[in-house]
């Protein structure tokens, strides 16, 4: 090797290289599953939200629907929710015998 | 009078229908004789009285008496009352014995005519406020 061909690799060596490498790295196998299991729990997590969100608002619905229930239906829950009576209430007099004085002017 | 007398008993017919109430008709006769009380009793079962039940029997059971019980009688069947119906004619002072007669058998209610029985005159002498006063059973009056 001459002396001129030590320093010319000298200075490849030590000057910037120009050239740009573009390095492609595939991943691997399991690098792919891992992404996808990723990719698949942030679907769930997107689920448990939306379930969250529809539970938040089914409970809000129904603390709605019990606020305005009194006074919406408080004439059907009244007659629904009485229990049928047994005792003996005015509202089941019954006439077992009935008086009827009668004039007797035609006799 | 009469008249009145059977509106009161077609309220009672309206009433023991939709209650199969027992209708005891009373009939008080203020004077027979030196009796204070005495009395008798028709019940309906059938086409024609089935007995006459002598207890202190002062009246004479024929003629016209005997005709308009069973005519009270055949009113109320053809009325469709299944329940017992009785007439029972007593003698003594009317408001006295329809008190004493209410709490006896034990009526649930006292079904009465009476004319205007607001009015001032009427209200002195009216047998229907008397028993309204002294009965302790519910009256319900039929005005004319």
């Amino acid at each position: 090797m001459s002396a001129e061909s030590q320093t010319a690799s000298k200075d490849n060596s030590t000057k910037p290289c120009n050239v740009m490498k573009v390095v492609v790295v595939a991943p691997t196998k399991t690098e792919y599953k891992e992404s996808q299991v990723q990719h698949s729990t942030s679907g769930e997590e997107n689920k448990e939200v939306k379930q969250t969100t529809s539970d938040k608002s089914k409970i809000a619905e129904q603390s709605f629907k019990d606020l305005i229930r009194p006074a919406g239906h408080k004439a059907t829950s009244l007659v629904s929710t009485i229990p049928p009576s047994t005792t003996h209430s005015p509202a089941n007099l019954e006439y077992r015998r009935i008086l009827v004085p009668h004039d007797g002017s035609n006799v | 009078m009469a008249q009145m007398s059977d509106k009161a008993l077609n309220h009672a017919i309206y009433l023991s229908k939709l209650s199969s109430a027992e209708i005891p008709i009373l009939n008080v006769l203020e004077h027979i004789g030196n009796k204070e009380s005495s009395s008798l009793m028709a019940i309906s079962s059938g086409d024609s009285i089935e007995k006459a039940k002598k207890e202190d029997l002062e009246i004479a059971v024929s003629g016209r008496v005997k005709q308009m019980i069973q005519e009270k009688l055949k009113l109320c069947r053809d009325a469709g009352v299944k329940s017992e119906v009785s007439y029972k004619i007593q003698t003594g002072k009317p408001v006295d014995e329809i008190v004493k007669i209410s709490e006896e058998i034990n009526v649930d209610l006292i079904v009465m005519a009476s004319s205007r029985i607001s009015s001032s005159i009427n209200v002195l002498g009216s047998t229907t406020r008397k028993v309204i006063d002294h009965a302790k059973r519910p009256v319900l009056v039929i005005h004319q």
